[in-house]
């Protein structure tokens, strides 16, 4: 007996995800019946099964009755051009003409995911649509709503990086959304946390551009004298809780109670509560710093400057300056730090920062082993209409009007007013404590009495989290002061040798882009011939492809891309770009990467300058 | 008619392009306002209209055009958005085509290729 097209097409899918017709089978029978939605198939005027829905009182057509097709062309035409590697986004499968055209559309670097939000249509499907003839090899995923939706997040995540996001299409099938405009709002909403976040990356990167290079060359040498994060671990005791103090609004209303959790927790702040706590007397144990902005007079306070800090190599530099205590660093991904290491036979541990000081300081807490991590003044949003706590910023923080803010759940209040920075942290924190719980058994209590809610955490006034947690006595100063530098004098040597090599090292990455330059223009030269010679052409591609390596082998190679993040950008997700022929496509290459090579040149010798006068005179 | 059929004609395309580009959710919306001349052209050729194509022909087509029209208000009644569009662009600006003279649409046409060379 000849196999069915259902049995066909699940065939097929299941050698592409595994156990996806085991799924299909085991829970067709409730979805068809929990979902509530009719799909009824009929014959198009050119004779093609079309697919019908009823639903909510309403019979909805999912492809037109005389001619199928015909919309799905036009608004696939309507999305643009799409660019190779682009992700492109088809919510709702219809009659697969969406799909046929995009594919159609495209070349095959371009990734298309399909998200059914009806298993109803994605089931009467099966018994239609040819997905192996349809979808071939190409680069295709499919999420259909209650087979496999809980792999929409990581699936975006690996398809929206970075560069590629500027390049995402999507399109929703006409009449989905009078059906399920709820599962597509939800499934719209991953997209944009993923762009947002990338965004806060790129703002982040974008803001401390000015200060990043100064600071970093300025604060490296606190490395070599410093002390790695990762000595702490095994280091604090890690049977009481650690308590997270953030500078909130909320961080008013039961500051004091935090005196009674002295020498029974670890006690590590946020910068910025730093000031508040030592004016109720109380001497956190550590305090996280990260901005390269960040104002001295936030921490400037007697009794701040020998509290133990972790920190960022490109934080502000008056605050490390300021700062006379024990400075802990961790891996930030940067070449010249972990060179650093490396000569000396050592490596620094890595800590996902998650791009704010509570998110840092809450990450090393978790990676320290605590098992019960408390939140205080951890609002994540504007409680009564502040910011900050009072005694931060200003004496009395500012009321400010949040009648436009957007509103999330509260801890005590039925919804709070937040701001897109506090709420991509707060999901941060979701997303953490989520993948932290799968692997761990960890308590995270929200002790904040205010602010937003944040998925995954207990709520708990201070005192009783005190009361129940904080009952073990513990010396957590002493623990600190056992510690002994990364570096011993003699590997501290070694790396003051390569400080003083740095302004000779970054000399040559300039001189590396000169030559560069000389190599686009030679490529620009040869694609203006009329009768461009391919084997010239694809030599010259190789010797910029060795030199655009020589360059980012450079350990200063990474201040230099931060500092020309935003040109880096656009060249970034320009790389995808298609052209008629290869001469333009040289010649475009040829126009960007003379760009890049002047900015590179230009970079550099700003650096240059800034190493000669910082890391070339540490001592 | 002619006249007419070519403002109804430019109607039911402009919609199309305003939907496919701006996804602004407003076809179903925009659509009724093109109503009032579907509804005066189908009235004209399921009555005077014609195209002199023998009786057998003209029953056909006039037959067809009343499930279009039947199509029309069941989409306006259901608010579906791909039926009311393939009814439109894909059943009554076919009728309209054959109404519209052969110099209408190389005049179409002209303007698209110059538009292309920008």
């Amino acid at each position: 007996m000849s196999k069915s097209r259902r049995d066909e097409n699940l065939e097929w899918l299941d050698r592409k995800y595994p156990g996806i017709r085991k799924r299909v089978e085991e829970r067709k029978e409730g979805l068809l019946r929990g979902e509530g939605i009719e799909v009824e198939e009929e014959l198009s005027v050119e004779g093609e099964a079309i697919l019908k829905v009823r639903a909510k009182g309403r019979e909805l057509y999912l492809a037109g009755r005389r001619s199928p097709a015909a919309s799905a062309r036009n608004q696939v035409a309507a999305l643009g051009g799409i660019m190779g590697n682009a992700p492109v986004f088809l919510v709702g499968m219809g009659n697969l003409h969406y799909l046929e055209e995009v594919l159609r559309a495209t070349d095959e670097s371009v990734i298309v995911i399909i998200y059914e939000p009806v298993f109803s249509i994605f089931y009467r499907q099966l018994g239609i649509a040819d997905l192996k003839g349809t979808i071939g090899g190409r680069k295709a995923a499919l999420i259909v709503e209650g087979i496999n939706e809980e792999e929409t997040k990581g699936l975006l995540r690996a398809t929206l990086v970075k560069e590629r996001i500027p390049l995402m299409k999507n399109l929703t099938l006409p009449n989905y959304a009078e059906f399920c405009a709820e599962k597509i709002l939800a499934f719209y909403q991953e997209i944009d946390d993923i762009a947002k976040s990338y965004l806060t990356f790129l703002n982040t990167r974008l803001r401390f551009i000015s200060v990043a290079a100064d600071n970093f060359y300025h604060n490296v040498p606190y490395v070599r004298t410093g002390y790695r994060a990762g000595q702490l671990a095994g280091a604090v005791p890690n049977d009481v809780p650690a308590i997270l103090v953030s500078a909130g609004p909320s961080l008013n209303k039961n500051i004091r109670e935090l005196r009674r959790a002295k020498n029974h927790a670890f006690l590590i702040a946020a910068d910025t509560a730093v000031k508040p706590l030592l004016r109720e007397g109380i001497v956190p144990d550590m305090y996280a710093m990260l901005d390269g902005k960040k104002p001295l007079n936030l921490v400037e306070a007697e009794g701040s400057k020998k509290i133990p800090l972790v920190v960022l190599v490109n934080g502000a530099k008056a605050i490390l300056d300021y700062h006379t205590g024990k400075k802990f660093f961790i891996n930030e991904g940067y070449s010249y730090v972990n060179e650093m290491f490396k000569m000396n036979g050592e490596t620094l541990e890595y800590l996902p920062v998650g791009g704010s000081v509570a998110t840092l300081a809450f990450s090393l807490a978790c990676h320290l082993g605590f098992k019960d991590i408390i939140f205080v003044g951890q609002d994540l949003a504007l409680t009564g209409n502040k910011t900050h706590a009072d005694g931060t910023f200003k004496e009395k923080m500012d009321e400010i009007d949040t009648s436009k803010y957007k509103t999330v759940p509260g801890n005590y209040e039925k919804e709070v007013p937040t701001r897109g920075d506090f709420d991509n942290y707060r999901k941060w924190f979701e997303e953490f404590i989520e993948s932290w719980s799968k692997r761990y058994d960890v308590r995270f209590i929200n002790a904040t009495e205010g602010g937003a809610k944040i998925a995954g955490t207990e709520i708990m006034t201070l005192k009783e989290a005190i009361d129940g947690l904080c009952t073990k006595e513990v010396d957590i100063g002493r623990c600190f002061e056992k510690l002994e530098p990364a570096f011993s004098g003699e590997e501290q040597e070694k790396i003051l040798r390569y400080f003083h090599d740095t302004p000779k090292e970054i000399h040559k990455m300039a001189a590396l882009a000169e030559e560069g330059e000389k190599l686009y223009q030679r490529l620009d030269k040869q694609c203006s011939h009329g009768n461009m010679d391919r084997k010239a052409y694809l030599k010259i591609l190789t010797r910029v492809k060795k030199n655009r390596k020589r360059i980012e082998g450079n350990p200063n190679y990474q201040l230099v891309s931060e500092t020309i993040a935003r040109a880096e950008q656009i060249i970034q997700s320009s790389q995808f770009f298609r052209y008629d022929s290869m001469e333009e496509e040289g010649k475009e290459l040829a126009r960007q990467g003379k760009l890049y090579m002047d900015l590179i040149r230009e970079c550099a010798g700003i650096l240059e300058r800034i190493a000669e006068e910082t890391v070339a005179k540490a001592k | 008619m002619e006249e007419k059929a070519q403002r109804l004609y430019e109607g039911i395309h402009y919609i199309g392009f305003y939907d496919a580009y701006y996804r602004e959710g407003r076809y179903l919306e925009q659509a009724k306002g093109l109503i009032p001349l579907v509804e005066e052209f189908a009235g004209w050729f399921l009555g005077e209209g014609g195209l002199g194509l023998g009786e057998e022909w003209e029953a056909a087509l006039k037959e067809n055009l009343v499930g279009i029209l039947r199509d029309i208000r069941q989409a306006l009644e259901e608010g579906d958005r791909v039926l009311l569009m393939d009814a439109l662009e894909q059943g009554v600006a076919e009728y309209l085509e054959m109404f519209l003279p052969e110099s209408y649409f190389e005049e179409r046409e002209a303007v698209h290729v110059e538009k292309q060379k920008g």
